[in-house]
């Protein structure tokens, strides 16, 4: 392998520079005095807390939803050796790199629930168990002693592959080992099966658990589509933020650009197939047990649709249709200010979609009552307060991670073929 | 045929020049000197896609995912159209209750016929803006062209037919541009050189009459009876492990295969659990506010006022005095006397003592003659009944005084 001179630009900046530190304290304080201000005004308020954890669990999984759609694009572009792609590669190394935050802010979801609160999970209520014999056989793994293992197990697992990938992947910048490569690409294979569980049940844990009752097997790939979303997104949105401050501005193009434009649009297009297969068979089917998680999401009472219904409706234009059409053209992915743009859409509806998921099963902690919905009116400041609390330090936590690496793999061996990559 | 020899047919004619190059990156510079020499008619030919030869030659980006992207638009509509058209109107059929035109259960379908059509109109269309198929190609006379094109030999052909072609002249060109060999191609202009073999025309012809068997047979399954039992071609599906209703079963004690629910159970929806609401009762005792469910608003009121004037009005009377047509009418053939009770003037002052949820109730459960309305009426609309009474109870004390100043004349 020649030096990184040679295939890079003679002038290129491959280090982040001294903004990244701002960003880290700055994120940091903000992260940190949002969430605490959140805390607060849960604390303050009557039934604040319950409301609190649901916004917490939107936030806390849609934040991980980005480190884990960071670990499969280091992942499968190891199992398919891309080489198209490997100029980006080492920023979805850095950013999966934020496991050990997420993996502490999934504490504050199961560590209450180990102490008898149960405020956000309604399986974690004993008399709600012993009451509801629907979930009687669920008990043996909805239980928040298992709930909490499993969590500490995703994490494990998560952190051991991002480390090894990113420190493997940082290693061959030194020494130029093409055999680093190879043991990657051996690795990749076992750890996508790895990833794909522990994504899976992680959605069932986290997310499908919400409404105890209800399950869908295809629940996880749902979530998996929005992990997608989100990182397409910001691996459009983090390199134009770099080349703006003078970094890679050579070693990424726009045909690079268009690449990620196109999975993108690829991964739009599978949330709303996966997100209509799941809801067209339960649809077709009619029974109760399964319809009651769309009801929930579309009715207020009988016959009547609720605000869940237009925001699903919403979901169906905003998260789906504009975007599909808009970007099915060449020229909408390969105009950058329009990429950025849809990049930002897309991060925002994702937000929703994940809000869509959580949010109605508040109802589950009132008297089950048709006329009833739940209470959307005062406390969604409270959620986009801890959104971007959360945000916030999750950006400046990643901002820190940023440093003091070089933001492309100079010595990869597919490097070469990668900056000079043209579609057709 | 190689073409370095003389040809002594009359017919002859000259296809163009065949260039032959080492690699792709010796063929994208060449279809870059092409293009730049000015000549327009001329092709690449490769064994696998060359990334940057339609720059190089100077092709402009292809219509094709235009004509893919009408033709799924059309798929998508096509198979809408047609779904309705089969559910609503040929064979409608009502399955699970749902309505006949039912879009999600549609969606499958029209993104088969999407991806279907689209799919057809790229490949097809392919062919089309490629003038395909070119079985007779002049370039396939050529056994350099024929050896290699395929697996390892990049050639560009420039056409005779184009303005700028001399053959010594673009000969020289070509070599300039780093040929290895440049050599010319000829080809019969006689429509023979163009048929088809025949064992080509045997093997479509066999294959359309193959495909016509089935539907022979169909037809003539149909035309005739047959006293066998018919086919079975998936038992699975035809001898299902099921049990249907009415029919017997040994599994359970009373030897029916039907079963009635589980004691208790209540259909969702139906648990009716909100006293207040679905029984006018709070605490065991008649309620005196209207369930939070209920809005008292003008919109209510009239809702009220339109069902009172529906379901009660044909015996209490528009105005509630108990004077309703059904009341005349009885009233007229003498039912009076041989014990027609008459309906009650609900605005008289013991009704208008009764709580909100007692005059929910008798809508609900009727009362002495009055039959129960609680099947045809919804609790939302009965409650706004009661609201609408109260409105009734109050006119029925009305004096002068109620009415607006400015409406008094009118009342004289």
């Amino acid at each position: 392998m020649s030096s990184s001179d040679t295939i890079l630009h003679s002038e290129e900046k491959i280090t982040a520079g001294p903004g990244v530190a701002k960003v880290k304290s700055a994120g940091f304080v903000g992260g940190l005095i949002l969430l605490l201000a959140m805390t607060g005004w849960g604390f303050a308020v009557g039934d604040g807390m319950q409301r609190f954890f649901h916004g917490y669990l939107v936030a806390f999984t849609y934040f991980n939803s980005i480190a884990l759609g960071a670990l499969f694009f280091v992942l499968i572009m190891h199992l398919m050796g891309a080489k198209w792609s490997v100029n980006m590669r080492r920023i979805a190394e850095i950013l999966t790199q934020t496991f050990p935050l997420l993996a502490l802010l999934s504490v504050v979801i199961w560590l209450p629930m180990l102490l008898g609160n149960d405020n956000l999970y309604i399986w974690s209520s004993e008399k709600f168990m012993s009451e509801n014999h629907l979930v009687h056989a669920k008990g043996a793994y909805l239980n928040p002693v298992f709930f909490a293992a499993r969590q500490i197990i995703y994490y494990v697992l998560w952190i051991g592959l991002s480390r090894y990938f990113y420190r493997t992947s940082v290693k061959q910048d030194e020494g130029g080992d093409d055999d680093a490569t190879r043991r990657m690409a051996k690795w990749a294979a076992p750890a996508m099966f790895g990833f794909a569980f522990s994504c899976a049940f992680f959605a069932f844990d986290m997310l499908m658990s919400i409404d105890p009752e209800w399950f869908s097997t295809m629940f996880g790939v749902v979530y998996f589509a929005g992990c997608c979303i989100s990182i397409f997104a910001l691996m459009a949105l983090i390199p134009l933020a770099l080349q703006r401050s003078g970094r890679l501005v050579h070693s990424i193009t726009v045909e690079h650009y268009h690449d990620i434009g196109k999975l993108l649009f690829a991964f739009v297009f599978f949330w709303g197939y996966v997100a209509f297969s799941q809801f067209m068979l339960i649809w077709g089917a009619n029974i109760p047990e399964e319809t009651g998680y769309f009801w929930k999401r579309w009715f207020e009472s009988e016959g009547v649709m609720g605000i869940w219904g237009k925001v699903t409706l919403v979901m169906l234009v905003m998260h789906f249709l504009i975007p599909f059409v808009l970007l099915m053209s060449r020229h909408s992915k390969r105009k950058l200010q329009v990429l950025a743009a849809f990049s930002i859409w897309m991060l925002a509806w994702h937000y929703l979609d994940l809000y869509w998921q959580v949010m109605p099963a508040l109802n589950n902690h009132h008297t089950f009552g048709l006329a009833e919905r739940s209470a959307t009116g005062s406390y969604i400041p409270m959620d986009l307060g801890l959104w971007v609390g959360m945000g916030l330090l999750f950006m400046g936590y990643a901002a820190g991670k940023f440093r003091n690496v070089n933001l492309i793999p100079i010595k990869d061996p597919g490097l070469k073929q990668s900056l000079k990559f043209e579609n057709q | 045929m190689s073409t370095d020899k003389p040809i002594d047919k009359v017919e002859d004619k000259l296809y163009g020049l065949l260039a032959e190059y080492e690699s792709p990156g010796a063929l994208i510079e060449a279809a870059r000197e092409v293009r730049d020499a000015g000549y327009t008619k001329f092709d690449c030919h490769s064994p696998f896609p060359v990334h940057g030869i339609d720059p190089a030659m100077g092709i402009k980006p292809t219509i094709l995912p235009m004509v893919t992207w009408g033709a799924g638009i059309t798929g998508t509509g096509l198979a809408i159209l047609m779904q309705t058209w089969m559910n609503n109107w040929t064979y409608p059929w009502n399955i699970g209750g749902k309505p006949l035109f039912s879009l999600p259960m549609q969606i499958p379908i029209a993104f088969e016929v999407t991806v279907l059509l689209a799919a057809f109109a790229t490949f097809f269309g392919m062919w089309g803006l490629n003038k395909l198929p070119q079985v007779w190609h002049p370039l396939f006379g050529n056994d350099n062209f024929v050896d290699k094109a395929t697996c390892h030999g990049f050639f560009v052909a420039i056409e005779a037919d184009d303005p700028k072609f001399d053959q010594e002249g673009t000969t020289a060109t070509l070599e300039k541009a780093g040929a290895t060999a440049v050599e010319a191609v000829r080809y019969e202009t006689s429509k023979k050189h163009r048929a088809l073999p025949n064992g080509v025309i045997a093997f479509m012809a066999l294959s359309m009459c193959l495909a016509l068997v089935p539907f022979a047979y169909i037809a003539k399954q149909r035309a005739s009876t047959s006293d066998k039992p018919h086919m079975h071609i998936n038992p699975n599906m035809d001898f299902q492990t099921k049990n249907k209703p009415q029919t017997a079963s040994d599994m359970f004690a009373d030897g029916r295969a039907a079963r009635l629910p589980v004691a208790g159970s209540v259909a969702r929806g139906e648990l009716k659990a909100d006293d207040h609401f679905y029984r006018g009762l709070v605490a065991g005792e008649w309620a005196t506010e209207f369930p939070k469910e209920i809005t008292l608003s003008a919109e209510t009121m009239e809702r009220g006022e339109n069902r009172f004037n529906i379901y009660c009005s044909p015996c209490h009377g528009l105005t509630g005095a108990g004077t309703g047509m059904i009341n005349q009418r009885a009233d007229a053939v003498g039912a009076t006397a041989t014990g027609w009770v008459a309906p009650s003037n609900i605005g008289q002052e013991s009704f208008a003592k009764q709580p909100h949820g007692q005059l929910f109730n008798t809508i609900t459960h009727g009362i002495r003659s009055m039959p129960s309305y609680g099947a045809q009426i919804k609790e939302a609309d009965r409650w706004a009944i009661v609201f609408y009474l109260r409105a009734l109870q109050r006119s029925a004390h009305s004096t002068i005084d109620d009415v607006p100043a400015g409406e008094k004349p009118a009342i004289r």
